[in-house]
């Protein structure tokens, strides 16, 4: 949850707490949980959606945070008009899977726009939610024309031309590493052949975009009573305290290779969940480095 | 989830209407008031029924008027071009008096666990006979379309652009996650860096540092120290330019990104940020220059449109404004940035009277279709940076009442409460007379009342 002060005036509805700071001409709102949880672009509808009077002027750049507790979320500043005047809404949402929570504000002091930016962000960033070890979905680029179909937090990719393309590529949530990291790959890696009559397995190393090391095990075989061959590859990363999962699985001899270059490509692109670094400085995919980016022309 | 088909975009063309129960319905001929060649239904995608035929049975012979019969006739199998499976069935539809009323060609898809239907309907057998090859490819395009909530986290961070857009209202360094105490770390460390060994590009990494804690002249110190060393380095200008900007120092921050510029010809922040200062300066002209430069180097940056436009009112160059506009709004529409669907309405001009200031603005999306504003001129009192509403607006609204009567355009004023109609027309007048009007209205309508 998103602790307001307490010498804020706070009042409370189902899922929903409304607080108004003193002297600064605003109004937070905090929606404990967004069930489905949508994409920002969809949450950022509803809130504005909720506030007629306010006309869009325009929208800032979409900050991808990091909360303390280091859960994903989005921030948005939209400046507008509201009853004639210049007021902006800032947004922001975590994103928890099975649930989002939103927070909005609305400001429509222009003295107190800078003050009221910076407190929409702290408090979004120290939204407390304790929910660490559950399956959390990570980041990777989708295959470029591929759909999902989600089966709970796993994301089922079929190309468009499924089922004449007979593959797939399966993307499960990130478990909590429980024990040591390499028994949980053997673990995993063991599995990679299930259901197969197995003709060969491969295994080596991948790195992706971001420098993670991962294991990659390739496995041809066919399964019980039918000839068709099956091409399996299953990426695998363990990032304490996390492991994280991808498949590959094909029939599509003639296009193979392709495909095993769209399937580095997702795991080329995968992210670990935020580390304590990211958490600090309260951006995805940010190091402390990134403080110094703006020179290094 | 919901069935996807692909229509030609050659003739015969398709025109398509949503439909109850999230049906779309494609509709072949039938302008002018004539009746359809042909419709096809098609819409969700459902779980697949445990017995698939009396699914389909019903399917075909529903949606008819109580007293008409349907006749099953034919039905076939076969796999949609990327092979999904897909069963025809045709049906016939008579009236009570026994005449034909309908031809119907119902496919019924199966994807996976679920299942969909498209039903193309015509009024004849010819008709359907006429378009078959072209029905059969359409029927045949069919594939899933699973697209509903986000399946991954790059879908739930769906509101960033295509690209990193450039146009910002103010210059800005990095996404704004203000963080002080990590901030306060690196600027301790860079200082140590410093005070061991001084050196320009230690001086910039400062003064980025000082800018980003909004302590811009102990920023602007540091990155003279850069250039006092090193006076080629383009990010100490920029960095002097942003630093400047945040002084209010624009003549002197112009100077710096020119400089910038003279090093580093193609950056868009720089460009953009001059065209910014010089539009607060009322240097239009060379403010426009700018804003069509940004818009040249990053097409995709809509936003710099509403910029141009703004510049070409400022010059009185109307109706190169009003172009600017018309551009303005089609990029909008077209645009692939997400972040587009929500801007409803934008400031175009903005013009001294007698007292006052106007913001000219025109409505985008309107909420209601039916009824709506187009432009609305905003009284506004400007104190500093701050600028307050003032109890008068003058709008041009339009509705279907006033385009059905042929004036859709309809003049209203409005001072605090009070609400009133000044006149409609075919045509919007010409914007100088329309401004003089606005001014006109305005002043009236803020005038204080006549003592008695």
């Amino acid at each position: 949850m998103v602790a307001f002060p307490s010498e804020w005036i706070q009042h409370f509805g189902v899922h929903l707490a409304t607080a108004y700071p003193p002297d600064l001409g605003a109004r937070f709102r905090y929606y404990e949980r967004l069930r489905p949880q949508l994409g920002f672009t969809a949450i950022v509808h509803q809130i504005l959606t909720g506030d007629p009077d306010f006309k869009v002027h325009h929208i800032g750049e979409m900050t991808r945070i990091v909360t303390g507790e280091g859960e994903y979320g989005a921030w948005v500043r939209i400046d507008g008009q509201r009853e004639g005047t210049h007021a902006v809404h800032f947004i922001g949402a975590v994103f928890m899977d099975d649930f989002a929570t939103v927070l909005d504000c609305i400001a429509i002091l222009p003295r107190s726009f800078a003050a009221v930016e910076l407190l929409s962000m702290e408090l979004l960033r120290s939204e407390a939610l304790h929910m660490p070890r559950r399956p959390r979905r990570f980041f990777y680029v989708p295959p470029v024309g591929w759909q999902a179909i989600s089966s709970g937090l796993t994301a089922n990719w079929y190309p468009l031309d499924f089922p004449a393309n007979l593959s797939t590529i399966v993307v499960p949530p990130a478990s909590f590493l429980d024990g040591e990291p390499q028994r949980a790959i053997e673990s995993a890696l063991a599995q990679a052949d299930a259901g197969l009559t197995v003709e060969s397995v491969a295994r080596d190393e991948l790195t992706t975009a971001s420098g993670v090391k991962g294991t990659c095990v390739r496995v041809q075989g066919h399964r019980a009573g039918k000839p068709e061959p099956i091409y399996r590859e299953l990426a695998m990363f363990v990032v304490a305290p996390y492991t994280y999962r991808m498949r590959l699985e094909t029939s599509n001899a003639g296009r193979l290779l392709e495909l095993r270059e769209v399937f580095r490509g997702v795991a080329g692109s995968f992210r670990p969940l935020p580390t304590a670094e990211e958490a600090r400085l309260g951006r995805a995919f940010a190091a402390r480095s990134d403080l110094f980016e703006h020179w290094a022309t | 989830m919901r069935l996807s088909l692909t229509f030609p975009s050659t003739s015969p063309t398709w025109t398509f209407k949503e439909g109850p129960n999230d049906q779309l319905a494609a509709i072949l001929g039938g302008g002018g008031g004539a009746l359809p060649e042909l419709v096809i239904t098609y819409g969700p995608i459902i779980v697949r029924p445990d017995e698939p035929r009396p699914w389909m049975e019903q399917t075909a012979r529903g949606d008819v008027p109580r007293e008409s019969k349907v006749t099953i006739g034919r039905t076939g199998e076969g796999v949609t071009a990327v092979g999904w499976p897909l069963r025809f069935v045709e049906a016939e539809v008579v009236n009570a008096r026994g005449e034909l009323t309908e031809v119907r060609l119902c496919a019924f898809y199966t994807f996976m666990e679920h299942a969909s239907v498209a039903i193309v309907r015509a009024a004849n057998r010819a008709g359907m006979e006429a378009h078959g090859k072209a029905v059969l490819a359409i029927l045949g395009s069919a594939r899933p379309d699973w697209t509903g909530e986000p399946a991954c986290l790059a879908e739930v961070w769906d509101l960033a652009p295509p690209r990193k857009a450039v146009a910002q209202n103010k210059p800005r360094l990095a996404a704004p996650v203000r963080n002080d105490a990590e901030l306060a770390a690196a600027l301790a460390e860079t200082e140590a860096a410093l005070a061991a060994n001084p050196t320009a590009l230690d001086h910039v990494r400062r003064g980025g540092l000082l800018l980003e804690l909004e302590r811009p002249g102990d920023a602007l110190d540091a990155l003279r120290a850069a250039l006092a060393l090193e006076p080629t380095l383009e990010r100490a200008h920029y960095l002097s330019g942003v630093a400047l900007g945040d002084l209010d120092k624009h003549a002197e921050a112009i100077a710096a990104w020119e400089k910038a510029l003279a090093l580093s010809p193609d950056r868009v922040d720089t460009v953009y940020n001059l065209a910014q200062a010089r539009f607060f300066l009322k240097e239009f002209e060379a403010a426009l220059v700018g804003f069509q430069t940004v818009a040249r180097l990053d097409p995709d940056d809509f936003m710099t449109t509403r910029k141009i436009a703004q510049c070409l009112y400022a010059l009185d160059r109307y109706d190169e404004g009003a172009a600017a506009r018309v551009r303005f709004r089609e990029l909008w529409g077209s645009t692939r940035d997400p972040r587009a669907g929500f801007i409803t309405e934008f400031v175009f001009d903005q013009f001294q009277a007698d007292g006052f200031w106007v913001h000219a603005l025109e409505t985008l999306r309107p909420r209601n279709p039916s009824v709506y504003v187009l432009l609305t001129f905003q009284a506004i009192e400007i104190h500093g940076h701050h600028e307050h509403p003032l109890p008068a607006t003058v709008t041009v609204e339009t509705s279907d009442q006033a385009k059905q009567a042929g004036t859709p355009f309809v003049l209203a004023v409005k001072a605090g409460r009070q609400y009133r109609v000044v006149g409609m027309s075919k045509d919007l007048p010409p914007y100088p007379e329309l401004k003089a009007d606005v001014i006109r209205l305005l002043a009236e309508a803020l005038r204080p009342p006549a003592k008695a």
